[in-house]
């Protein structure tokens, strides 16, 4: 866990604040182009049916309208059935996802061409003391932007050669790609890993524990025996060519289902059976939203079933952790068996506290300490994101 | 205006707000903090905020706890006191929220009251409210 934590905190979390405040409309582009729900840049964007025409990435207005079925932003009454893709959007997204990487590169390097300007400026006093220092301020900032300009066309070439070599986290899947593979990857809409890399991620040698694991590892351990047993079945999108069309999945009351009838369903879309009627209802349902907001994306762009199955086994765990972690935090926590459990460790503690007790209770000074009371105008911090939430607890 | 971010880097689900009271009110010089706690589901329910030391508010329960309509899902207001619009929504953030309690603070809903003795004082003597106020930054400053 804790490493998974100082991970996350190395990670380079994308956000609007990249660019700086004063570059036109590179920040609002940045923010325009994410997803209000998820701060993410979209995927798989569509639009719902309210008069301004909101957009959402799919899964995340999915999720939000089994809640409420109501646009998030102006609350209209918003219906699943109308959602539209928004292709022009996607391929916004798209585009702007390789041209982010780029842009910030290019304004890092301008920004350190502007500071080695000024520093050499101010501190060799080699060629520039001979000019009067009438003023300071205009003559710098002419020589900077000639300076800037030229620095950067000279290092773009350099970084277009020196990393050709090298690989690159593809923009858009996020997978480590050879530089001069980019394009052909990107061309061809982000092919998934090898199958390979996906089995690694999904063998059970990686310390299956619990009879749930044990099924999804034979889930996408046996592919081919798992198809041969299903074959006579519908069989939803066995490979990429056969989801390219598929249909929507559709949504069930499981109210009405019964038990058994539930296993069924999960078992023709080659979902694991365990669990209770609450979790089989959430794997389906969590299930259905994927596999429909998938459908949303354009073709190129989809993910494949295995990467699905992958995504669902990591949310069944992250739910997992989530639920042993509000266990421990809800009301009806039993702490008389938790007292009794402990009974001789706070008898211990109670003995080591006894010398010590203070002749006067001290006067109660409450409220956070003085060094934190320096009142500082800040940003908020943005709020957790669900996406983040799964990386921190996998 | 305000500050807020995780208490512990273990634990994303827990934060900590540090809020200033605004100008121009009794609050004006405090610095209050409080606890949000996000759900599991975040953002598809609202996170919970409470104030700790509690905060003597008309809005603000004896244990701290914010009532706010943005942090109320809908559906949760037997009263009806709270138009719908202003509720929670998926797409709402910290910093909106603690806008929104910035702007409490300011000015008390007294409709829907969570410290009715609070809601008394402030409707009937105003003066006193705000001494009490006053007395209770005084004290949490060590003045």
């Amino acid at each position: 866990m804790s490493d998974d934590v100082a991970k996350f905190l190395d990670a380079d979390i994308p956000d609007p604040t990249d660019f700086p405040a004063d570059a036109p409309g590179l920040r609002q582009l940045d923010e325009a182009l994410r997803c209000t729900m998820c701060r993410e840049l979209f995927e798989a964007p569509v639009t719902v049916n309210c008069p301004h025409g909101h957009c959402f990435c799919s899964m995340c207005i999915r999720t939000a309208l089994a809640t409420k079925d109501e646009c998030p932003l102006c609350r209209h009454a918003i219906r699943e059935v109308h959602l539209r893709r928004n292709t022009a959007v996607e391929d916004a997204v798209r585009a702007w996802g390789l041209a982010r990487t780029f842009v910030l590169q290019v304004l890092r390097e301008k920004e350190e061409a502007k500071a080695a300007t000024v520093a050499s400026k101010y501190f060799s006093g080699k060629p520039k003391s001979k000019k009067r220092r009438r003023t300071p301020e205009l003559s710098s900032d002419d020589e900077v932007v000639e300076v800037g300009e030229r620095n950067v066309s000279h290092s773009l070439k350099g970084h277009t050669s020196s990393s050709s070599s090298g690989v690159v986290p593809c923009p858009i899947c996020n997978k480590s790609v050879p530089m001069q593979n980019i394009n052909n990857h990107i061309d061809q809409g982000c092919p998934s890993p090898k199958d390979a890399d996906l089995d690694v991620l999904l063998s059970p040698s990686s310390k299956s524990k619990g009879k749930q694991k044990q099924e999804w590892s034979k889930l996408f351990q046996g592919g081919g025996a798992g198809s041969a047993t299903t074959g006579s079945k519908k069989g939803k999108g066995k490979s990429r060519g056969a989801d390219q069309d598929a249909d929507p999945l559709p949504k069930i009351a499981y109210d009405t289902v019964t038990q058994k009838r539930l296993r069924e369903i999960l078992e023709e879309l080659d979902l694991p059976t365990t669990g209770d009627r609450a979790t089989m209802s959430a794997r389906h349902s969590r299930w259905v939203n994927m596999f429909n907001a998938n459908l949303d994306a354009s073709p190129s762009q989809r993910k494949s079933v295995k990467q699905l199955m992958l995504e669902l086994r990591r949310w069944e765990e992250a739910e997992e952790k989530k639920k042993t972690r509000a266990k421990l935090d809800a009301k009806d926590f039993d702490s008389g068996q938790y007292q009794k459990d402990n009974k001789t460790t706070f008898a211990r503690l109670v003995e080591a506290a006894k010398p010590k007790a203070p002749k006067k209770s001290q006067s109660p000074h409450e409220g956070p300490p003085a060094s934190s009371l320096s009142p500082s105008d800040g940003d908020s911090i943005a709020p957790p994101r669900r996406t983040e939430v799964v990386t921190i607890e996998d | 205006m305000f500050e807020a971010g995780p208490v512990s880097e273990a634990d994303f689900f827990t934060w900590e707000a540090l809020i200033m009271g605004p100008k121009d009110t009794p609050f004006e010089g405090g610095v209050f903090a409080a606890r949000l706690t996000f759900p599991a589901d975040y953002p598809l329910s609202p996170f919970k905020m409470k104030f700790d030391p509690p905060l003597f508010h008309p809005n603000v329960y004896a244990d701290g706890t914010v009532c706010i309509s943005i942090l109320h899902t809908p559906g949760d207001d037997p009263t009806m006191y709270e138009a719908a619009s202003e509720r929670w929504s998926p797409v709402q953030s910290v910093e909106k929220v603690l806008l929104s309690v910035i702007s409490m603070l300011a000015e008390p809903n007294l409709e829907s009251g969570a410290n009715i003795d609070c809601c008394k004082l402030y409707r009937d003597n105003k003066a006193e409210y705000e001494r009490i106020v006053r007395e209770g930054i005084k004290a949490q400053l060590g003045l």
